[in-house]
């Protein structure tokens, strides 16, 4: 199996973080952003200590955990990637596992990145104000 | 005009989904107490009588399963179980141990508000002494019975089966039984019926305190809740499938009252 790096410009997607700072306020999703970006290495950490213990069960939680809170970040490259290990942890398919592991953590550096940008959160709310009203 | 503030108790270990979830409830008027750990949900239920509680499956000391079986033993609060699967395994195990309805993650900040402030105006509608303490059961039968004769106007019964309106509170041959607010509206709704069937679509929207006609979507995962909230209110009364007393199914159709005996 192989799969496309995820580039910075599609990382993470404004429109459903705006739509987030729409209906909670900027300030709520910026906190949201802090707690997503303090959380994603022990997240990382979870999915190799599963795929090292060969602990399927342990690895899905892990997979979907991610799968939550990346889609709700507007990260959804992220979001399908954890989506397919949840299924190869399913699946006992060790192989895939430690690629997919490999990509989730590559893809984590980048979307730091640019959620680490300041007032990236107000930066998206006014991305999709400004396409809801076009 | 003063609204009073509802309480509500959020069970999740993802910090970050959490957080989501405080400010949601509280932007619908929660007062919001939460926790990591299923252990300290429980508790924290048995200190602030919460309306409704928030809880995810994947918890690090005892599972969503557990958690929601020892809530019910505490509290009739509306239990929202939040999760990643969509398996209908987990579905079914949810609702058994005593959740009330299902949401999966992710999930709309909007749409879960819509959802909660639903649930509240539907539970506002059961308001009455018991409602939100202790299960009816926990009380003295003679005070339940009291307070049961106080009103006849609110009171449904046929067959040995009472439930009052206004106590929030069912008898079966004089003993009180415990059922759940969603448990509580499925009953009301059947008797109300007077003998006519209910189709598990206009149960669902009943639950969700819609109009019959309403004409909103309804899927076979919701019409799958509204049989298990059946089977386990018949389990908690008495009543059996095979031989109703109370509660008969229509096969492919729904549920209808039993006629008088």
């Amino acid at each position: 199996m192989r799969f496309l790096p995820i580039s910075p410009d599609d990382a993470v997607c404004t429109q459903t973080l705006g739509k987030l700072c729409s209906d909670l306020g900027p300030q709520c999703v910026d906190e949201f952003i802090a707690q997503f970006k303090s959380l994603l290495p022990r997240r990382i950490t979870r999915l190799n200590q599963a795929h090292s213990l060969h602990d399927g069960a342990a690895g899905q939680d892990a997979a979907l955990s991610l799968k939550s809170a990346a889609t709700m970040a507007g990260a959804h490259g992220l979001a399908w990637l954890a989506f397919l290990l949840h299924d190869a942890f399913r699946d006992d398919q060790r192989e895939v596992q430690g690629e997919l592991i490999g990509r989730i953590e590559r893809a984590g550096g980048t979307i730091l990145a640019v959620l680490g940008a300041p007032g990236f959160a107000e930066h998206a709310l006014r991305a999709y104000l400004g396409s809801a009203n076009a | 005009m003063l609204t009073e503030r509802r309480i509500a108790v959020v069970v999740e270990d993802d910090a970050d989904i959490r957080g989501l979830l405080e400010v949601v409830l509280q932007q619908s008027g929660f007062d919001v107490h939460s926790t990591d750990s299923g252990v300290a949900g429980v508790e924290l239920v048995e200190s602030h009588h919460p309306d409704l509680v928030t809880l995810d499956i994947g918890l690090p000391d005892i599972d969503g399963f557990e958690t929601a079986r020892r809530i019910r033993s505490v509290s009739d609060a509306h239990i929202l179980m939040l999760t990643a699967r969509s398996d209908e395994i987990d579905t079914v195990l949810g609702l058994e141990s005593g959740a009330d309805e299902y949401v999966t993650k992710p999930f709309r900040p909007r749409e879960l508000r819509a959802r909660v402030d639903a649930i509240m105006r539907r539970r506002t509608g059961l308001s009455g002494p018991a409602h939100g303490a202790a299960p009816a059961e926990n009380r003295p039968a003679a005070q339940a019975q009291d307070e049961a004769a106080t009103d006849e106007a609110h009171l449904r019964g046929f067959n040995g089966l009472v439930m009052n309106v206004a106590t929030y509170s069912v008898h079966v041959d004089g003993e009180a039984k415990v059922v759940t607010p969603t448990e509580f509206t499925l009953l009301e709704s059947l008797l109300g019926a007077k003998g006519h069937i209910r189709t598990k679509t206009d149960l669902v929207r009943r639950l969700r305190n819609e109009d019959s006609d309403a004409g909103t979507y309804v899927s076979a995962s919701d019409e799958r809740s509204v049989e298990v909230h059946v089977g386990n209110l018949r389990r908690k009364l008495g009543d059996s499938a095979q031989e109703p007393r109370w509660i008969e199914t229509v096969r492919g159709v729904g549920y209808r009252a039993v006629a008088r005996r």
